[in-house]
């Protein structure tokens, strides 16, 4: 199990602790942050606190999240970034509202939780054999479906041909791809055994994606079943969807809410405005630079947190001009990355290094921070032969503030001397044929553990390498590191491919810009996560009103 | 004057047709393709091609449009591509909610826009006449999603806050269960058409107010009131009738922006997702039905020009 630094509160918003609630997960999931958690508090608190708590305004002395969960209610949550095309399907989720939804409804083996650590959720045990090429997942015990089913490795051995299903692959299909379909063999009624085509010891982190969960036979998105807090009620595509409250849920005692209403904005205005009105409950993906109006509001609480979702700018290393990679370098150290998270993120960010994988065991930390360097970057773009350089960058409103990031990058390169024009396309059209082949583009990703990144982004037949990297040597050891079931070994193996990165890669990570959510303040329970998933993955578990 | 009608009625038609042929073209020719744009960022080539087989959209183009075309002739709109919903019962609320605001709009402000009218007339020096005037060819000028997001910065965000800027639907029912919410768009619609509608009345009283047949009738000692009420106002209306058609007709077309500004969950709003989407069957289906109300409503407006006029009827003979 690995222990990661828990994400740290950047700031209080009006600072007390949860206790209320009970404490009813078997898993150790939330057990190892219960510091860092500062929730939401009836404003009145923190106001009327100098007024000795006499006021008839005052909530009758006692923080509200001191208080013991009340049940009921409906929590109302507004989301952009919906559309027609919105889906219940459990293994593929596209959107923001998608996900908002999918966390409600379903779960899967393993899990990336709130603060970035992959935790068991459904099953008990994914372990290796001794040859490292067989995997026994057990799942635990009395686990039952929305629709009254036992949760059993039969429904596990669905949902994985399901998502490796050759005529319709889903997003998951790439991070099983070493997994063996014919070899399923069922153990027991809760034991699934799998062989893997070589030996993959990152098969656990590649499990835990947010889109794989957990369906049983027969799962048909059209009557979505699964084994979350909360089941299907309605849905309308790009509009609004509601959930109600699992009386059956596996963890005893939550939830607490009734129901959960997910509302779909077009505009992101229109959205804070709903919750700023009271139309609305919460809302995630807060801009930072609505951090302030909003706190000054007094009913709303706005949380924001380190998180290790990043946006890199990508240049692909094998076309002109970053195929050289004198020219790659002197574009990372011409970046003024203080500047570019004061001037985008409004100071809610922590400093990127480029490289990613940042809650990973294994991630480098001792590699020097990248500073801006304009002397070293012109003298770097001289002997390539590059000086006045001027390349295109493609970008898009695919993540909050990534346009902005862009026309930063184009004042600060300017300063060494290279021209960047910007050319913003809508998001369907930067996901469209072009992508992921730009040779100077943005990209935006959640926090994945290192070595299951790479199988989306990084090696040579990645689905996503927009850099279009394939470098023999960080091959060679990414071979090496997924036959590596020592941890401390692998870790070494690990920062040597960082170091790679670090050196030669065409990725820029300026930047790992905070979670920011906001929340009526009478919603108790509601945190800001690590992972790039709002709302703590979009946990409404402990929520209540 | 049939042979007038028919004549009018196949050219509406051979319209339309041309629309839809245009529209799939243009919908095809954005890049991107519709598997694409549903998967969007996890898109991978594998799974695009899945898609695409899924949705048969390999096919050929002109066999693609003549298969929706067919299907048009037999009552079959097609399924969503985003979703794989029956396009009409997926459309069915949002068809709903922009008729109720189209209705709205028109129910209230052509009324309030014919009655401004008269008043100007009727005051034919005043403040009142003067004011139309103005105000009329300011309202005229602005496009209607400029006169949305003024109505919304003044009187829901950044003036006032008696109003919601957004009319998305907060729990479950339509946005017409809250009528506050109904409030700024119907306005917008209202604003935009009622100009045109109030200074064409303005301008038609004055002119008949100025014939023969009025002058003899004050002449002949008729009461001025009921000279208003049963010469000149209905007078006056006859070309007004095509114009107040013209303008419900725009309403179709209109509606996109209006819905847009204010996240009304309409028909609006639904156009743009299909666009994003590439959803060729929903793009046609919305297209067709604008169109139709498009170029049938300034069809009523031509016959009501041709009934009530004795010369234009003179002229089509």
């Amino acid at each position: 199990m690995k222990t990661n630094k828990p994400s740290e509160e950047v700031n209080e918003p009006n600072g007390t602790e949860e206790r209320g609630g009970t404490a009813i997960s078997r898993r150790t999931v939330l057990k190892g942050m219960a510091g860092a958690i500062a929730l939401a508090v009836a404003p009145r608190m923190a106001m009327g606190s100098d007024s000795s708590g006499l006021s008839a305004a005052s909530t009758n002395g006692l923080s509200k999240s001191q208080a013991k969960p009340r049940r009921g209610g409906d929590l109302r949550v507004g989301t952009i970034g919906g559309s027609s095309s919105d889906t219940l399907d459990a293994d593929n989720a596209i959107t923001f509202p998608d996900w908002v939804r999918n966390y409600q409804l379903y779960e899967g083996l393993n899990q990336i939780d709130a603060d970035g650590n992959t935790v068991l959720q459904l099953a008990e045990e994914i372990t290796p054999s001794s040859d490292h090429l067989t995997w026994t997942i057990r799942v635990l015990n009395g686990i039952e479906f929305h629709n009254g089913k036992t949760l059993s490795a039969e429904d596990v051995a669905f949902t994985l041909k399901r998502i490796l299903n050759p005529k319709a692959p889903l997003p998951g299909a790439i991070a099983l791809a070493p997994v063996d379909v014919s070899s399923f063999k069922i153990v027991d009624r809760r034991t699934l055994q799998l062989k893997t085509h070589f030996e993959y010891s990152s098969l656990p982190d590649n499990l835990a994606a947010w889109y794989i969960k957990v369906v049983p036979v027969g799962y048909d998105p059209k009557s979505p079943v699964g084994t979350g807090p909360f089941k299907y009620q309605s849905f309308t595509p790009g509009q609004s969807s509601v959930f109600t409250r699992n009386p059956h849920y596996w963890q005893s005692g939550v939830p607490y809410l009734d129901s959960v209403s997910i509302i779909e904005f077009a505009d992101d205005g229109a959205r804070l405005d709903a919750l700023e009105g009271g139309d609305i409950d919460a809302v995630d993906q807060v801009p930072p630079s609505s951090i302030s109006p909003l706190r000054s509001q007094g009913h709303l609480v706005v949380s924001a947190v380190h998180s290790g979702a990043w946006r890199p700018f990508t240049m692909r290393v094998d076309v002109p001009p970053f195929n050289d990679v004198r020219v790659r370098e002197a574009m990372r150290l011409v970046l003024n990355r203080p500047e570019m998270g004061e001037v985008t993120q409004s100071g809610y960010y922590q400093l990127g290094n480029d490289l990613f994988g940042l809650y990973d065991t294994c991630y480098d930390k001792s590699l020097p921070q990248r500073v801006q360097d304009i002397p070293r970057a012109k003298s770097l773009l001289r002997s390539a032969g590059k000086e006045n350089l001027s390349v295109t960058l493609t970008t898009a409103p695919i993540a909050p503030q990534v346009d902005q990031m862009s026309l930063v990058l184009q004042q600060q390169a300017s300063s060494a001397g290279m021209h960047v024009s910007v050319n913003t396309v809508s998001v369907s059209s930067f996901y469209g044929p072009g992508y992921p082949n730009y040779p100077f583009a943005v990209d935006t990703w959640f926090y994945t553990p290192y070595l299951a990144q790479l199988t989306q982004g990084m090696l040579a037949k990645a689905p996503f390498n927009e850099t279009h990297w394939d470098n023999p040597q960080y091959n060679s050891l990414y071979s090496k590191a997924i036959s590596t079931f020592d941890e401390a070994k692998r870790c070494e193996i690990v920062q040597e491919m960082q170091r790679i990165e670090y050196d030669e890669g065409g990725l820029i990570v300026p930047l790992f810009p905070d979670d920011v959510d906001a929340w009526n303040a009478r919603v108790v329970g509601l945190r800001s996560g690590a992972t790039g998933l709002g709302l703590g993955n979009y946990d409404f578990r402990k929520a209540w009103l | 004057m049939r042979r007038y009608v028919l004549r009018r009625v196949v050219l509406a038609l051979g319209s339309l047709f041309a629309v839809s042929v245009l529209v799939f073209l243009a919908t095809v020719a954005l890049p991107g393709g519709a598997a694409r744009a549903i998967l969007g960022p996890t898109a991978t080539p594998a799974r695009v091609a899945a898609l695409t087989r899924s949705l048969h959209l390999n096919r050929p183009l002109f066999v693609q449009y003549g298969d929706w075309l067919a299907g048009l002739m037999t009552g079959h709109f097609g399924h969503s591509l985003a979703n794989g919903r029956p396009v009409l019962s997926y459309l069915g609320p949002s068809l709903k909610d922009s008729f109720v605001l189209a209705t709205s709009a028109i129910v209230i402000s052509v009324p309030i826009a014919v009655l401004v009218g008269i008043t100007a007339a009727r005051k034919a020096r005043g403040v009142w006449a003067w004011g139309t005037t103005l105000g009329a060819t300011f309202a005229a000028a602005l496009p209607e999603f400029v006169i949305g997001i003024l109505l919304i910065a003044v009187l829901a965000t950044d003036v006032w806050h008696i109003l919601p800027a957004s009319s998305v639907v907060v729990g479950t029912g339509p946005p017409y269960h809250d009528v506050t919410t109904m409030i700024l768009p119907v306005a917008t619609l209202g604003l935009v058409v009622s100009p045109y509608i109030a200074r064409n009345i303005q301008e038609a009283i004055l002119a008949v107010r100025q014939s023969d047949y009025i002058e003899y009738a004050v002449v002949n000692g008729h009461e001025p009131r009921l000279v208003w009420l049963r010469y000149i106002v209905p007078n006056a209306l006859g070309p007004t009738l095509q114009v107040i058609a013209a303008e419900v007709a725009w309403i179709a077309g209109g509606i996109v922006l209006v819905e847009y500004v204010f996240d009304y969950p309409g028909i609006g709003t639904q156009l743009v997702y299909a666009i994003s989407n590439r959803d060729v069957p929903v793009v046609q289906f919305l297209t067709l039905l604008i169109g139709a109300v498009y170029v049938f409503g300034n069809l009523a407006a031509d016959l009501f020009a041709v009934i009530l006029e004795p010369a234009t009827r003179a002229a089509i003979r």
